[in-house]
């Protein structure tokens, strides 16, 4: 059911900010999936997330224009670092989240920014970088941890759901 | 010997070096492997189709019902009668500077018409760093790997992969786009390229040639993509160095990208091969 709950979540975010919020050049919005990708570090295991991760990363790559693996690597790394990152912090603190939530949004940006400027076969100018990564860290830092707090209350319904829905089917598995 | 973090380090440390090596192969395609592209277009593309359908149908309703009936109309059928004349005008331009200089030639060469198909934009790259956008038409529809995308107002790209429904098209404006295009009063000849943000780059326009800003640029044809006289943009600054063979110009399309909603994809090749070639 998690699972479920993982990649419906994934799709409505990428679908979301492929349609919906790909209006304007001008405002540089960041990936909605980074905060995503830092609630699953905080609260799931490698079993539960890396899945969702790699199909994430690859339809966001298949989709996306630019060096193909990049949303990949991106979304990877950023777990292993917040899984290294929340065996010292105390990620329930309300400064620290919101503080986690925005590293990985920075991280991500730089990411996708040095595969364009370094990496790409037509490279972009590196002064295009800061306009580009400020904006989206500064969005990031905004409306991130509302984000994150809004995948914590879904996952908190989607386990009620399963609780009541076995707890209605009884021990042995019958209504 | 190695403490059990210095190995860990390492470790890191040449995975970061494999990623890095294997992301700078994948960066000098501008294709994705062996049709994960196009598997991402066949799983993403439907649910933005419907999500993009229903954005516009409710959209439709605010404009049309609640938003000034009559005016929403009006300019809908105003902008649908510019984008036909600016098309008209731009070819009688193109016509008459045809005729003057080739009335000299006997034989005229046969216009061929192309077919064009008509494709909704259902999807916008994810990425600030690359331009693309995804339209609901792909190879079951006619629509080919290479096929140019133009719109009344002038070129909006070219098609870098196609699945059987859906089709992902590189826009004029990203530093992986180039159109070979001149100018259409002095027939200044160069490459387009894109900039990146809302403009292009015409590389390659020699010293000699005059141009001035407000020029309009147009495909040449002989790049095998687009077809000849096609609208690009419109010449929005010159700086003419010291040294160097070339001026350094960048172009402002005249396509609008941000509101992108339908465009026509032209199905063949401009480029035909006669029967003697092979």
């Amino acid at each position: 059911m998690i699972y479920g709950y993982h990649l419906i979540i994934c799709l409505f975010l990428m679908i979301f900010q492929t349609t919906l919020l790909a209006g304007g050049s001008r405002v540089h919005l960041y990936d909605l999936l980074a905060p995503f990708v830092v609630y699953l570090g905080v609260h799931h295991p490698p079993r539960a997330a890396i899945p969702v991760l790699v199909l994430g990363g690859l339809a966001m790559d298949g989709i996306s224009g630019g060096v193909f693996g990049v949303y990949l690597t991106a979304y990877l790394w950023m777990y292993v670092g917040v899984r290294q990152a929340i065996q010292f912090l105390q990620v329930g603190n309300v400064i620290l989240l919101p503080l986690l939530v925005t590293a990985g949004v920075v991280f991500e940006s730089l990411v996708v920014a040095f595969s364009a400027v370094v990496l790409a076969s037509a490279p972009w100018p590196v002064e295009s970088m800061f306009p580009v990564v400020s904006g989206q860290v500064l969005w990031g830092a905004v409306t991130g941890p509302f984000l994150m707090l809004f995948f914590i209350r879904g996952q908190k319904a989607v386990d009620r759901a399963r609780k009541s829905f076995y707890s209605e089917k009884g021990p042995l598995g019958t209504p | 010997m190695f403490s059990k973090r210095m190995i860990l380090v390492a470790v890191v440390i040449i995975l970061v070096a494999v990623n890095v090596i294997l992301l700078t192969i994948t960066g000098k395609h501008s294709q994705a492997p062996s049709g994960l592209g196009r598997g991402a277009l066949v799983i993403v593309s439907p649910f933005q189709k419907q999500f993009t359908a229903f954005f516009h149908s409710v959209k439709g309703i605010w404009n049309q019902y609640f938003f000034l009936v009559s005016m929403a109309k009006e300019n809908q059928r105003l902008k649908k009668t510019l984008g036909q004349s600016l098309q008209q005008l731009n070819r009688c331009s193109e016509t008459e500077l045809a005729n003057e200089r080739l009335r000299h030639l006997l034989g005229f060469e046969e216009e061929i018409s192309r077919p064009m198909i008509a494709a909704q934009v259902v999807g916008k790259d994810p990425s600030d760093w690359s331009k693309t956008i995804i339209v609901d038409k792909g190879t079951g529809d006619g629509v080919r790997q290479g096929a140019p995308v133009v719109i009344p107002e002038g070129i909006v790209g070219v098609v870098v992969e196609a699945s059987g429904r859906y089709a992902k098209v590189l826009l004029l404006t990203d530093p992986n786009s180039a159109v070979d295009a001149l100018v259409q009063q002095t027939r200044a000849r160069g490459i387009v390229k894109g900039g990146g943000a809302d403009y292009c780059v015409f590389d390659y326009v020699l010293r000699k040639h005059e141009i001035s800003v407000g020029d309009m640029v147009v495909s040449s044809g002989l790049d095998g993509v687009f077809p000849k006289g096609f609208r690009v943009g419109r010449i929005s600054e010159i700086v003419r160095q010291n040294a160097g063979i070339f001026q350094k110009v960048s172009v402002t399309p005249y396509v609008d990208f941000d509101i992108l909603e339908e465009v026509f994809v032209i199905s063949e090749p401009a480029y035909e091969v006669s029967p003697g070639e092979s």
